[in-house]
């Protein structure tokens, strides 16, 4: 079982290879810093959900509610983030107006504001106000207790206006809509599990109401509108948009033709998308979990026989319990990463299908559907393996209609080889098996 | 010898190998019409792979099968059905929600205009059912009809199909007196009419009863054969074991102790009705006996938190203990080797060292949560040494491992949480002779060291032959309890059947 679940893992590694050297021959940019990024940025959203349901196959379930779970929260998660502003009751006349760098000067000392506060000046053609969003970092800079300095354009203010200081207001610190958001996650994964762990109810069944329930949800808190926090938040968005440091690949800057002179040394870099560190993180934790813990060994015993755990005093309700909770709670780290990466959530339609894309993931990765079979490098490997396959089929010029097809060829291919190669080792056994007897 | 020409199934040098264990080797046989042939031998000695090769669900590794002395290549039932063999399961095989006839003609349905013709159907189910004296209505669900009904449907379904060789795999292991009798005159019916019957059983005077012939089979080999006159109790079991019965068991008294189970009024869910109480004391080995369905699972699930109890009190050296889950009874002392060995007892794809650390891997986890991988194979090899658990590494997979030694693994798992009381279900089912003789001798000295053994067996000669103390359960009920001196097979018998309390009655239909 071992040596199989290795031997998977270099089947996985070398169709990865490949993948990489054949486009890479049809165009060097692929292995660019930019691409390898991008590869990789994708591979930890994906990853995270592939992640979570791993450990739901492995103990011999399924989660059809992930993508619907990845709308909810990200819905949710925009919601608690929406910024409302107040008017503070200061009046701000305007003296002068610099079209060039957006700056205004005022009559007044500008009272104190925080970053993202703005000024709202009665709009002469309009009924509706000219909203100016101030930008403290550039306003600290000038040194002026009189200027300010705003990001829209400023071609229709002129000196004498009065604008309204309007201050920022938010619903609660972002950290904890990510937080409360990830408990939503985990509340929907208790849910589950409850239902399939102690009530014993079909988990196909269960997982399929909430894809149906959660998206309806995610649809009805938002009117079905697209819901974003346009520019702010901006220190939240680095758990999508960080690069925490590079790390050094080589030749990438040679064969890739690197724009830069300083790029086509010997190493390359790529920055660490900050998603992929998360991922490996949590893909650490889940290895520790999943086979150095007793708990992870007892999803592996339930995921193959049922029975014999529970003979055996394993509670197997309460682990399933967990497996659920775990995946819904990174379904929801998921619905997370992928808002604050667009910084808007589409709740109709984001998320569709990704708990399929997660399930393809885990099962290229080694997981079986059977249950108790499944390696956390072999997950994390499956998700990049897709992704690149994303990736090459846009360097090749293919539209995107061809990549459910091209992935679902590859998953098809990628479990025949395996049961193939089951098939032989089985029948080398039993011809072994054969000559001993007539021997 | 019976000549050739009237030979209508012979099978000669049949071997068949799965991972760990040779089921079947160069086993031959032969029927010939009208002839009743018993199959006999230990659990494992082969006699349901044997039977299954020549139904077409087993392809043997090597040898020659022949029917009416061509040689034939049986590749599936119903290839062999074609033939004229049927084989009839011991877990019967009909659908629970059509009726008879729908049962007998199931994938063979008469048809007109492409319909199926419903008239048809039950004349022909009709004509068989009265051959063989069932006078129920075709359209009988077979949900309502008894075990023994269900299983006179499937004889039906064989005799309707024509078959020439009828084979049995334990016709009467759940069947009352009166079905079985009725069965015997079946099985006699259909011999006169020339149908050859093959019948696998392991009640000795069943094979009396009724076999004209019986082939002995022993650790997948021919044992020997015995023609009618020979047939007789000690001539079998001497086949069977290959040697004297007795060195099979060698009862030793031991020194008793304290009282360790103590069991007062418990309730199973399955018979609510009853109250089953009873105690062991250190050093005793209790088997339970009785007939299948008697309730002796359901009383050790029950101790064992599987199926909670209704009612009832639980002692453990005189401490009450609450028992509502399997971890409540591992943590009060108990252990259970379970019946079904490859469904409940052992992890079949993981390792030896894994399944025997399962019940016992939480205690000795660091900080209670961090697998000790040093004390796990520790352990591992301690109680695998200490079972002799055949095997050249404790990261074999327990599938690879025969039956005898897969009990062994299980064993060693409880031996690892150190029990107070252990429980065995069926505790040497599918186990050869030599692994057989092992776990008796780990039975006693586990009682040697103060551990109180509660075991059921379907094995009469093992009740016997092992236990300090019978109690013999009927459905539902401690109908009896024997002491060593006073047990013998018609006193368990009588208790099993409950025949000093009323006369056997139809059997309920099965749950």
């Amino acid at each position: 079982m071992a040596m199989q679940g290795f031997t998977r893992t270099l089947g996985i590694a070398a169709l990865l290879l490949i993948v990489f050297i054949v486009t890479t021959i049809a165009d060097p940019n692929f292995i660019g810093s930019d691409n390898l990024y991008n590869i990789l940025r994708w591979s930890a959203f994906y990853g995270v959900l592939a992640l979570g349901v791993a450990f739901v196959i492995i103990t011999g379930g399924i989660d059809l509610s992930i993508g619907s779970v990845v709308a909810l929260s990200g819905i949710t998660l925009m919601i608690l983030l929406q910024v409302d502003y107040k008017d503070s009751g200061t009046d701000l006349t305007i003296a002068g107006v610099d079209k060039e760098t957006k700056t205004l000067q005022l009559v007044e000392d500008m009272p104190a504001y925080s970053n993202l506060d703005r000024l709202a000046v009665p709009n002469p053609g309009g009924a509706d106000d000219i909203l100016l969003t101030i930008d403290a970092a550039q306003t600290e800079q000038l040194n002026d207790s009189r200027s300010v300095v705003v990001r829209e354009n400023v071609s229709r203010i002129s000196p004498g206006d009065v604008g309204g200081l309007q201050a920022q207001s938010r619903l609660m610190n972002p950290w904890l809509a990510v937080l409360l958001t990830l408990l939503l996650g985990t509340a929907i994964g208790v849910f589950h599990g409850l239902l399939i762990g102690y009530g014993g109810m079909q988990p196909f069944i269960i997982t399929l109401c909430g894809l149906l329930a959660y998206r309806s949800l995610a649809r009805i808190i938002s009117n079905d509108e697209v819901i974003t926090i346009g520019s702010h938040h901006g220190s939240l968005r680095y758990l999508s948009g960080g690069q925490p440091f590079e790390i050094p690949v080589p030749f990438i800057g040679r064969i890739g033709n690197a724009s830069d002179e300083a790029a086509r040394g010997f190493l390359g870099w790529v920055p660490m998308p900050m998603p992929m560190l998360t991922l490996l993180i949590l893909a650490l934790i889940s290895g520790v979990l999943l086979h150095k813990m007793v708990h992870g060994r007892y999803m592996l015993a339930m995921g193959r026989n049922l029975e014999a755990a529970r003979f055996s005093g394993i509670n197997t309700r309460r682990v399933t319990l967990t497996a659920y909770v775990i995946c819904s709670t990174l379904a929801a780290l998921g619905g997370i990463l992928f808002a604050l990466d667009l910084g808007a959530v589409t709740p109709a339609t984001d998320g569709n299908f990704y708990e399929l894309y997660a399930i393809a993931a885990a099962v290229l990765g080694g997981c079986s559907l059977r249950g108790g079979v499944g390696s956390i490098r072999g997950v994390i490997l499956g998700t990049i393996v897709i992704i690149t396959l994303y990736s090459m089929i846009n360097f090749l010029g293919k539209s995107s209609e061809w990549r459910d097809l091209i992935i679902g060829v590859v998953l098809l291919l990628g479990i025949a080889a395996d049961e193939l190669g089951r098939k032989v080792y089985s029948s080398i056994k039993t011809r072994q098996r054969r000559k001993k007897l007539s021997g | 010898m019976t000549s050739d020409t009237t030979l209508l199934l012979q099978a000669s040098g049949i071997s068949k190998a799965y991972p760990g264990v040779i089921a079947l080797d160069r086993v031959s046989m032969r029927l010939s019409a009208g002839e009743v042939l018993a199959i006999i031998g230990e659990n494992g000695a082969g006699k349901s792979t044997l039977m299954k090769s020549l139904a077409g669900l087993v392809t043997p590794d090597g040898g020659e099968i022949r029917v009416d002395g061509e040689p034939v290549k049986l590749t599936n039932v119903q290839h062999a059905m074609s033939k004229g063999i049927a084989l009839i399961h011991q877990e019967l095989n009909l659908a629970d929600n059509l009726d008879i006839a729908q049962n007998i003609y199931l994938g063979r349905e008469p048809k007109r205009f492409g319909l199926i013709d419903r008239k048809a159907m039950n004349r022909g189910a009709k004509e068989v059912l009265d051959e063989i004296g069932l006078g129920l209505p075709p359209t009988t669900s077979v949900s309502e009809l008894s075990t023994g009904r269900q299983q006179m449907v499937e004889i039906a379904k064989a005799i309707s199909t024509s078959a020439r060789v009828i084979i049995m795999d334990e016709p009467t292991a759940s069947l009352s007196d009166q079905e079985t009798q009725r069965l015997y005159d079946v099985v006699d019916r259909l011999a006169d009419k020339g149908v050859g019957i093959i019948f696998i059983s392991h009640r000795l005077a069943e094979v009396k009863r009724l076999a004209h012939r019986v082939t002995v089979l022993r650790d997948g080999k021919n044992a020997g054969e015995l023609s009618r006159e020979q047939i007789g109790h000690d001539a079998m079991v001497r086949l069977m074991v290959g040697r004297e019965a007795s060195t099979l068991y060698q009862y030793e008294s031991r020194p008793i102790g304290e009282t360790v189970l103590e069991v007062k009024g418990l309730v199973t869910q399955a018979f609510p009705e009853h109250r089953l109480s009873f105690d062991i004391k250190a050093g005793e080995i209790v088997g339970v006996a009785g007939l299948v369905g008697a309730g002796r699972t359901e009383m050790l699930t029950t101790l064992f938190g599987i199926d909670p109890p209704l009612a009832g009190e639980v002692r453990v050296f005189g401490k009450r203990v609450m028992i509502k889950t399997p971890r409540q009874a591992i943590r009060a002392g108990l252990a259970l080797v379970p019946e079904d060995r490859k469904a409940q007892g052992v992890v079949l794809d993981m390792a030896i060292r894994e399944n025997t650390s399962m019940a016992s891997l939480k205690e000795r986890a660091i900080g209670g949560v961090l697998i000790n991988t040093a004390e796990e194979r520790r352990v591992g090899k301690e109680m695998n040494d200490k079972l002799a658990t055949k095997t050249p590494t404790l990261e074999q997979l327990v599938q690879n491992l025969s039956g005898g030694n897969q009990q062994k693994v299980v064993l060693a798992k409880w031996l690892a949480t150190g029990p107070k009381v252990l429980l065995m279900d069926e505790p040497t089912r599918g186990v050869d002779i030599g692994a057989k003789a092992e776990i008796y001798r780990i039975m006693e000295e586990l009682a040697h060291q103060n551990v109180a053994v509660l075991f059921v067996s379907s094995d009469l000669e093992e009740v016997l032959g092992v236990s300090d103390r019978a109690l013999v359960m009927h459905e539902g009920q401690i109908t009896g309890e024997l002491s060593r001196d006073s047990l013998s097979a018609e006193a368990v018998m009588a208790l099993a059947t409950n025949t000093q309390i009323s006369q056997v009655g139809p059997a309920s239909s099965p749950s």
